[in-house]
């Protein structure tokens, strides 16, 4: 049966991840977040410090994916596909938390969080995330 | 997905919103799937009809949109990716650029294909494409189809450990030890193996 076996990746260890990224909130603070949302896809971005990187795009649920780094496993980004059309449609959280923001979003194409504002606004988010994989 | 209905384009959408090429009071079919336990104030709401919308109409406006490439997929149906989305995320993700060959090569010929929970959209897999520090990834195409024989839409693609939690559609290629295979093949070659197996156990209860 060896002739049969089927090619696989290693997947990335979300346990992992978890724990190398305990210094999220900082890093948000300190490096802040991109925000952009590309609405020929209805896609939402979030970009942790410089860009552009090399990364991997994780599936976290439905259509929340992390970005992160395979060499050091850190977070360096989300992105939400299907964003207005299902993320922010059927989710009361959301609505919540992008209101207002997501108009101005919307109207400069692109916005920076930074510091403070990033690690009290932010960094709970991708906490979220982090703990629903 | 809901059922679909005439509405207008109205004061609340932008122009990035609608695409190029439609004036305001231009009658559009749209898709109103969002209930009203759902809803989340009728001005996003009319915005995300008009999301659907623009892209219903991709190929059929008068100004199209102007896309980064076109290709067709397994079934032969068009598949293109904007040049505003292809910006987008190049800014953000630095591989794009690197795979954007790739991902057409994915699209017309996928390992695996999935079906999304939420909309009209497939996910396309592909093993082996990667390379650097994406080798023994699965290239991944997210293709939105608002019509069942219409053209697609690439809302992106990237590079990933693992295959999704979604249903499977179709899997039409597996690898066995770095090479790809046909699934009727892989099928073919269990089945044979198998058989293989039981004879050679009969064998051995009979010789015993």
């Amino acid at each position: 049966m060896n002739d049969l076996h089927r090619s696989k990746p290693l997947p990335v260890d979300m346990e992992e991840v978890a724990r190398v990224n305990v210094d999220l909130g900082t890093r948000i603070e300190q490096e802040g977040v991109e925000f952009a949302y590309d609405s020929d896809g209805d896609t939402l971005f979030a970009t942790i410090g410089e860009k552009p990187r090399y990364a991997l795009t994780e599936e976290i649920m439905g259509n929340i994916y992390v970005r992160i780094d395979p060499g050091t496993l850190k977070i360096v980004g989300a992105t939400v596909f299907d964003f207005m059309a299902d993320f922010l449609a059927h989710n009361r959280l959301a609505q919540k938390a992008f209101a207002g923001f997501f108009d101005l979003l919307r109207q400069e194409g692109t916005i920076m969080v930074e510091g403070t504002d990033a690690r009290v606004r932010v960094a709970p988010i991708f906490e979220a995330i982090l703990k629903l994989s | 997905m809901g059922d679909t209905r005439l509405c207008t384009i109205t004061d609340s959408c932008t122009e990035s919103q609608l695409g190029q090429g439609r004036g305001k009071g231009t009658p559009v079919k749209c898709y109103n799937d969002v209930s009203s336990e759902n809803s989340i104030g009728l001005d996003v709401l009319l915005v995300g009809c008009h999301v659907k919308v623009r892209r219903e109409g991709l190929g059929s406006m008068d100004q199209p949109l102007r896309y980064i490439f076109e290709t067709t997929d397994w079934r032969g149906r068009p598949v293109r990716m904007t040049i505003k989305t292809y910006d987008l995320h190049k800014d953000r993700h630095a591989e794009m650029p690197e795979y954007i060959q790739d991902v057409q090569t994915l699209i017309g010929d996928p390992d695996e294909i999935y079906i999304a929970d939420s909309g009209p959209s497939l996910h396309l897999y592909r093993f082996g494409l990667g390379r650097g520090i994406h080798a023994n990834t699965y290239l991944t195409a997210i293709v939105y189809y608002p019509e069942e024989k219409g053209s697609g839409l690439v809302a992106s693609y990237f590079c990933r450990s693992r295959l999704p939690r979604l249903k499977l559609l179709e899997r039409r290629y597996v690898h066995l030890n770095g090479v790809r295979v046909a699934e009727a093949e892989y099928r073919r070659r269990i089945v044979a193996e198998l058989a293989e197996l039981s004879s050679l156990k009969d064998a051995g209860e009979g010789g015993a």
